[in-house]
């Protein structure tokens, strides 16, 4: 038989069954827009936990008497350690700078500079802070830094550790909610297919029983799951891009969470829920079938 | 037989059917007719004993061959299972399309024998737009329309008026006479006695009777045929004492 007629059988089946096919479509476009919603509200919440954990880093600051030659030696060995990334030399001159900026008053009543140099040392992975404090003062040695000009090496040890803490956990909850969310609408939309299809067991006995195969049973059911998963999802799709347009947009130049460079682009989240409400309503319409083929 | 339920429905039920027989399976409702049926579909598996159909032992049919098994015997159901979904048309056009048929040949023999079992001007109602004798017909349409060699009925005339009980065992004779082995269940009693075919009497999932009259031509023409059973007589002439 023709792929023509599985597809008339399918239209056919569909116009006879409209009440039962309009909840699977509904259900599919209800979770793909939860989803469509979801998905980058994670990723940004994913990314500002990425950027605040970015910010981690040790601060090496220098004997007051350390000489641009002694800092530059130190900003090379620094460099030269395991897991560092990237070290940022702060001068004297600049930080003064920096810090009169803040707060002028303060700095003009001292008269002198009595700010360090200092060497902002950025770990590869925000992780690994605590073995680059380590390098950089080994407990070996009693903890004392590895070049006498280095005065004292500080990473606000507290603060890290929370830091790393929360984003951890804001990190694995959203992939926990995800996980759930994802789960929750597989299910939800395979309850919706396998109510529909008890609803018409009746009706796939009859066909086994005048000599059906399996598949012949099976594809009009798996194209009528695909027709309901992709129309459940372009509309969604609509709905989102409506929504993005009419109202994120406008708003993404004074929110950052919205414009968070880390969210999944808008083209590749479309892609991704068409994908997934296809393929979940016409394999779960395929496989709820099983059980009613057993005739 | 024993249905999971744990009723025995068939027990000592052994019988043979020749070819291009035609045969009545009677017995009050109850006693293991529709079993019988179910079972030479392989609707249903027998606990114990074995069918052989065709010379084939039906336990030896693996369950993705079934289809290609069934699409050899044509089934008029007790309760008709029409597709509810589909027109008369399309519920007879369906036991072609399982077999591949083309468009071609779909047009040619559904209308043919839509004609035969008088339903020509219902083609395109749906199932619960029809009577119950009417269903019961495209039931008949569907399980012919192919030519079975088997064709098995399930209580064919149970919504029938005498007349078009009649007709429907006039068709199921013109059937018969194209070659095609028959097996019809019934507890219409009366009509069994008019035809004067081979007989087998279940009774409490037991075959108690098993008697071919022999009296019958079976040269005999449909339109004799016919005549026959609307005549009065209540017992054929060779059961009298
Ligand atoms: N699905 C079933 N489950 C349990 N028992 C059944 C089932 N179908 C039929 N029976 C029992 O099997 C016996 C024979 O039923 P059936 O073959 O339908 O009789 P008939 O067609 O002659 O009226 C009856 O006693 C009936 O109650
Ligand atoms: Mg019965």
């Amino acid at each position: 038989m023709s792929f023509g007629f599985f597809l008339r059988e399918s239209f056919r089946a569909m116009r006879r069954n409209a009440a039962p096919s309009f909840a699977a479509l509904a259900t599919v476009l209800v979770t793909m827009l939860v989803l469509g919603v979801f998905i980058p509200i994670v990723q940004a919440t994913n990314g500002a936990a990425n950027s605040v954990r970015s910010r981690v880093l040790v601060d090496v600051f220098m004997n007051t008497g350390a000489t641009p030659a002694d800092a530059a030696r130190v900003e090379r060995e620094v460099r030269a350690l395991p897991h560092v990334k990237s070290v940022q030399f702060v001068s004297k001159a600049q930080a003064y700078a920096q810090q009169s900026k803040l707060d002028p008053g303060a700095f003009t009543l001292l008269g002198s500079n009595p700010l360090p140099d200092t060497l902002h040392v950025y770990p590869d992975n925000p992780g690994n802070v605590l073995l680059v404090r380590n390098e950089l003062t080994p407990p070996s040695s009693g903890g004392k830094p590895i070049d006498s000009m280095i005065q004292t090496v500080s990473n606000k040890k507290n603060d890290t550790k929370k830091i790393l803490e929360v984003t951890n956990l804001v990190t694995i909850t959203a992939a926990v909610l995800t996980v759930l969310l994802v789960l929750a609408s597989v299910l939800l939309i395979a309850n919706t297919i396998r109510l529909s299809l008890y609803a018409r067991r009746r009706e796939v006995e009859v066909m086994k029983l005048v000599g059906a195969t399996d598949w012949f049973i099976r594809w009009p059911f798996v194209i009528e799951g695909t027709v309901v998963g992709a129309a459940g999802a372009v509309l969604a799709i609509v709905i989102l891009g409506i929504t993005k347009v009419a109202l994120l947009d406008p708003l993404a130049s004074s929110w950052t969470l919205i414009a968070a460079p880390q969210t999944i682009p808008f083209w590749a989240l479309l892609a991704l829920l068409l994908g997934a409400g296809v393929m979940v309503s016409a394999i779960g319409s395929g496989l709820s079938l099983r059980r009613f083929l057993r005739v | 037989m024993r249905y999971p339920s744990g009723d025995v429905a068939l027990d000592q039920a052994t019988f043979a059917v020749d070819r291009e027989d035609f045969v009545f399976l009677v017995g009050a409702t109850g006693s293991g007719k529709s079993t019988v049926i179910r079972l030479l579909i392989k609707e249903l598996e027998p606990t114990e004993g074995t069918i052989c159909v065709a010379g084939r032992e039906l336990r030896d049919v693996e369950r993705k061959r079934v289809p290609y098994y069934r699409r050899n015997i044509g089934v008029v159901f007790q309760d008709f299972k029409l597709l509810p979904n589909r027109t008369v048309y399309d519920n007879v056009a369906y036991a072609l399309q399982v077999t591949g048929g083309t468009r071609k040949e779909i047009r040619e023999k559904v209308p043919d024998i839509l004609r035969l079992t008088g339903l020509s001007l219902k083609l395109h109602n749906y199932p619960d737009q029809l009577s119950g004798g009417e269903q019961q017909r495209v039931s008949i349409a569907r399980a012919f329309v192919n030519h079975p060699p088997l064709l098995l009925a399930d209580e064919p005339t149970g919504n029938l008026d005498p007349e078009t009980s009649i007709d429907i065992m006039r068709l199921l004779y013109r059937i018969n006479r194209t070659g095609t082995t028959v097996l019809v269940a019934t507890h219409a009693q009366a009509m069994v006695d008019k035809m004067r075919r081979r007989v087998l009497e279940l009774s409490r999932g037991r075959i108690v009777r098993d008697e071919a009259t022999g009296l019958y031509a079976r040269d005999e023409t449909t339109r004799e045929f016919a005549n026959r059973l609307r005549a009065p007589s209540t017992r054929p002439p060779g059961l009298e004492p």
